[in-house]
């Protein structure tokens, strides 16, 4: 998953990805790559939330994604052999690995006889795909299995662990410490069982003597005793088969995640939508650029077909979308926000093309319903919410606001707006703002038109709904439509904003 | 005339006279309270705290190091070395109980070792801590000398070359189901090192950590018993030399070393009964101290035993200090106020004062002169009769007529409500002829009782009277000061109160 780092998932997710993941509505997304897995759900939804920042982990995981799906198997196969291995590991150390040197060894020397063989398999797993591998992760993978569990250290390992089984007894050695207890115990090769032990030792003498068959205390004190021989041999044998357990759980972890990209695109392109791999651009060029992008988490869910829109920022790092109630512009809000954590997660988007910069957060900002309450506590609520959101984005970062400050009235929302979303944009945060309050799109407008995008859904019955065209904002969300279409007639008095439009570009839509 | 110094007394430890002082004068003035207080002391210790330095010299040997003890400097120094002794002496009760003979001689030569080390940091830090009293001064000579002489060096480096030599001692074991069989160590090699070497590759840093607890009971198992007499057989040479070596210095203990030990467990105790009381802001004081006839003065008078107890009580009483100032010639005192007023407790604060002083420890007020007694005799209520066959009052007068022959200018007697078993008539007689046979002889007297009359028929007596509130003539300040018994004035206050007087008896008669 990546050339530095271990991918691990673990149960959590880190604070506001539950959030985000709502806001985005990503858990159609997790759900199909999970397809059943919580194994690999788990995984997905922990790619998801730590979205990666830098080219050449991006670059390494798409051609691991590419590598996989073009060697139709592997990624299966590897995701079993790891999965077996990781539960029967869970088997045998089902009551812990015990509180004595003695049951630490004795588990630990079962889990490593049990991984042997599976490393085996899983070089033998690779080595059947050879040359066909062609990702730096999938041969670094194969590479360094074949070079560092081949058959001369695994036998190496083998004889240890048979050695350690100590059927033949026990030697160590110890000094005298404190009190004259025995102290800086270190363990011998142990001796093997057939022969007899060498007192080739006719050197030195020797004294033994025997602990009384029925003496259960005397046996107990001898037990103890090996222990204190066998106690760092064994910490090292615990700590390996850890670390073996820790190997295959990575392995488990990064497979799971690819299985679900593949399934993930095979049931996107089975319902007609394009995919792509991303294209990232590098230093300043910070342009977003799609073509024919849709929603993943629409795809998945909606039984009809879901609208696609294009999207070029040309740099411009506010963009501002108003328009019709229902026309869409939530939905594209979420494309990009989704298309963007899927592509820096390494996966292939919804589109047909799509090219962008690499952020370092992806961050967003939806109404939420908990800003309920008294309108001043709805407000601060927010407030509060938006404060904690910008304390963790930078100049390099995403932010994609639904409705802010809806929970309050136009004049101040829009001020708000002004004040914090605008100058955010203008120091190089590439901000995304769907809004009612038409004071801050067309404030926004006045003073920044240049480097703001603006984009409009369609008026409903218009042609081509759900599409967003270019256009600057219009004063009405056609409230008045709305409301002839449910009273029948137009409203006696004319709704504020019902005046046809004086700025610049209007399309002229005003009007019944 | 000894040799070994003492931190108790000029001329040693063995100087201390005689018995401990008997007990009722220290159960009366409350002091076994503070003794309980500062827990199990063992017998050597308490009977410290009952035993008189001494005379005028003794107790300002006590008084010289209680000035040294003033800079932290010594006082850490003892005490760290207590605690050393403390464990040491456990180390030694360890050997004593140990099963096996080999683990009982290292622990002795272990104990030994540590004793050196410690004697000799004790005697650095004594000499450099520039002592000015006596006792520590000749400790300071006494350990220099004892820390050079050759005795001292033979134990230091014997032990540590008995240590170092089993230190160097390395066996190997080998166990084959119940069989265990020993020899010398052969240069084997480190199997685990080759185990972690192997599995190398597996490792991940961060990964989890294995340990296993280190630490078991002292004394040895049977196993290991055997193991140990088994290594003992392999290497005579380093086990003969401890065997030597345990035997032939079972007791190593210096007796000047014992001396302190001893001497310096008595102030370390005193210091710590006294310091939660430091910290709420009741101090206490080096007294100055005469022979021959002098004022008697306090400021800040408390009494010790109460305050001990405020401090742990949950409804703890007032500790409210006292001044007294009485000229040389002033040696008799009637205490007077209302119940409950604090009139035995002032009483008591004095009695201990002079007591404590005898003792050579500091006493319970900011500042303090007083005449150095040669007893402290106590006469103070007992609920019980003692001895069936007399009555209370006999039983008094049978004990103030022991006083009386040994009563003398030096001698303080406080008296509690004594007489108060009898009629007032009996009562002003026996007191009145009591106090004058105590002032022929020119003891310090002090009396609290209700009859007032003493005051007036004592020449020369001082009467401390309990001080009422200004706005409440019922509230108990708890203070005294030098005026005529107020009964009158406490009994009409008492009479207002409940509409008893003149006025308010026929308010409640008329109706």
């Amino acid at each position: 998953m990546s050339p530095e780092a271990d991918f691990v998932a673990g149960p959590g997710l880190p604070t506001g990805a539950q959030d985000q993941e709502d806001d985005l509505g990503l858990s159609s997304v997790v759900a199909v790559m999970g397809d059943g897995d919580q194994v690999r759900a788990r995984a997905a939804r922990a790619a998801l939330s730590n979205p990666v920042a830098d080219h050449a982990t991006l670059l390494w995981r798409q051609q691991a994604l590419a590598d996989l799906t073009a060697n139709a198997g592997l990624a299966t196969e590897l995701y079993q052999a790891a999965t077996y291995a990781l539960r029967e590991h869970d088997r045998l150390t089902i009551w812990g690995m015990g509180r004595s040197p003695e049951s630490m060894r004795y588990t630990s020397v079962q889990v490593l006889e049990m991984f042997v063989p599976e490393l085996v398999k899983l070089r033998r797993l690779l080595a059947g795909y050879g040359d066909r591998l062609a990702s730096p992760a999938l041969r670094g993978l194969h590479d360094r299995v074949q070079a560092e569990l081949d058959d001369r250290y695994l036998d190496e390992v083998r004889s240890h662990l048979a050695r350690m089984q100590l059927a033949g007894g026990t030697s160590f050695s110890a000094s005298l410490g404190d009190a004259n207890h025995g102290t800086a115990y270190m363990m011998h090769e142990p001796p093997s069982q057939g022969m007899r032990w060498r007192l080739a030792r006719r050197g030195p003498q020797s004294r033994t003597f025997s602990v009384a068959e029925g003496d259960e205390e005397g046996m107990r004190a001898l037990a103890r005793l090996q222990g204190r021989g066998i106690a760092v041999a064994a910490t090292a044998l615990a700590a390996a088969a850890a670390h073996v357990r820790g190997f295959f759980e990575v392995l488990q972890a990064e497979t799971a995640f690819y299985l679900g990209a593949m399934h993930l695109s095979a049931v996107i392109g089975s319902r007609g939508y394009p995919t792509c791999t991303p294209l990232f651009s590098q230093g300043t060029d910070r342009a977003l650029e799609a073509t024919a992008l849709c929603d993943a988490g629409l795809c998945l869910r909606s039984p009809s077909a879901v609208v696609a829109n294009d999207l070029s920022t040309q740099g411009r790092r506010l963009v501002v979308v108003t328009g019709a109630n229902r026309g869409g512009k939530s939905t594209f809000l979420r494309s990009v926000g989704v298309a963007q954590l899927m592509a820096q997660c390494g996966l292939p988007v919804v589109a047909r093309a799509y090219r962008a910069p690499v952020f370092d957060r992806v961050l967003t900002h939806f109404k939420r319903d908990e800003d309920a309450g008294a309108n001043a506590g709805r407000l601060e609520s927010e407030l509060e919410r938006l404060s904690g959101t910008l304390h963790q984005l930078s100049t390099s970062s995403l932010l994609l606001c639904n409705e802010p400050f809806a929970s309050t009235n136009e004049e101040e929302g829009s001020q708000i707006g002004l004040q914090v979303l605008v100058p955010l944009s203008a120091l190089g945060t590439q901000v995304f703002v769907v809004t009612h309050l038409f004071e801050l799109a067309d404030g926004a407008r006045r003073d920044h038109g240049a480097t703001t995008l603006f984009l409009r859904a369609r008026r409903e019955g218009q042609q081509a709904p759900f599409r967003l065209v270019e256009a600057p904002p219009e004063p009405t969300a056609y409230g008045e439509d709305l409301y002839r279409r449910v009273f029948g007639a137009p409203p006696a008095v004319p709704l504020p904003g019902a005046a046809p439009t004086t700025g610049t570009g209007g399309t002229g839509d005003a009007g019944p | 005339m000894s040799t070994v110094p003492s931190l108790l007394h000029p001329l040693g430890d063995d100087a201390l006279s005689g018995a401990p002082e008997a007990s009722l004068a220290l159960t009366d003035l409350g002091l076994h309270q503070a003794l309980a207080v500062m827990g199990d002391l063992g017998p050597e210790l308490e009977a410290l705290f009952r035993t008189p330095a001494g005379g005028a010299d003794a107790v300002a040997y006590r008084y010289e190091v209680w000035d040294d003890l003033g800079a932290g400097v010594v006082e850490s120094l003892l005490r760290r070395f207590t605690q050393q002794m403390g464990s040491l002496r456990e180390l030694l009760a360890t050997a004593a109980r140990a099963r096996n003979a080999w683990q009982a001689r290292r622990l002795v030569v272990e104990a030994c070792s540590a004793y050196t080390a410690h004697v000799r940091s004790l005697s650095t830090g004594l000499t450099s801590a520039c002592a000015s009293s006596r006792a520590l001064r000749a400790f300071g000579t006494e350990l220099e000398a004892y820390v050079g002489s050759a005795a001292f060096a033979e134990l230091e480096e014997g032990s540590r070359a008995v240590l170092d030599e089993l230190g160097e001692v390395r066996y190997t074991v080998l166990v084959r189901n119940n069989r265990v069989t020993v020899t010398t160590y052969q240069g084997e090699d480190d199997y685990a090192l080759e185990v972690a070497r192997t599995f190398a590759r597996f490792e991940a840093p961060g990964g989890q950590q294995y340990r296993f607890a280190s630490s078991g009971p002292v004394e040895l198992d049977d196993v290991e018993a055997r193991l140990l007499d088994v290594v003992a057989e392999l290497h005579p040479g380093p086990f003969g030399r401890l065997d030597r070596f345990a035997a032939h210095n079972g007791a190593f203990f210096h007796p000047a070393v014992v001396s302190l030990e001893k001497g310096a467990r008595f102030y370390l105790t005193y210091l710590d009964l006294v310091a939660p009381l430091r910290a709420r802001g009741l101090g206490v004081c080096r007294p100055q101290l005469s022979v021959g006839p002098g004022p008697t003065r306090a400021e800040g008078l408390y009494d010790l035993a109460l305050a001990l107890r405020a401090g742990t009580a949950a409804n703890p009483p007032e500790v409210v200090p006292n001044d007294v100032d009485l000229a040389a010639d002033e040696r008799t005192v009637i205490v007077t106020g209302p119940n409950s007023g604090g009139k035995t407790t002032l009483a008591r604060a004095l009695g201990q004062a002079h007591y404590l002083a005898t003792l050579g420890l500091p006493v319970p007020a900011r500042r303090a002169e007083l005449v150095l007694p040669d007893r402290v005799a106590t006469s103070f209520t007992q609920k019980e009769v003692l001895d069936l066959g007399r009555s209370h009052l006999e039983h008094e007068l049978v004990h103030l007529h022991e006083v009386l022959a040994h009563a003398g200018p030096r001698t303080v007697v406080v008296l509690n409500e004594t007489f108060s078993s009898t009629t007032l008539r009996d009562a002003l007689l026996l007191g009145r002829a009591v106090l004058g046979a105590l002032a022929e002889r020119g003891s310090l007297c002090i009396f609290v009782t209700f009859v007032e009359e003493l005051v007036t028929s004592v020449p020369g007596a001082v009467s401390l009277a309990a001080v009422v509130g200004t706005d409440d003539r019922l509230r108990r300040t708890y203070r005294f000061t030098r005026q005529p018994p107020q009964g009158a004035v406490y009994a009409a206050a008492l009479a207002e109160r409940y509409g008893l007087t003149d006025l308010g008896a026929r308010d409640q008669v008329g109706r």
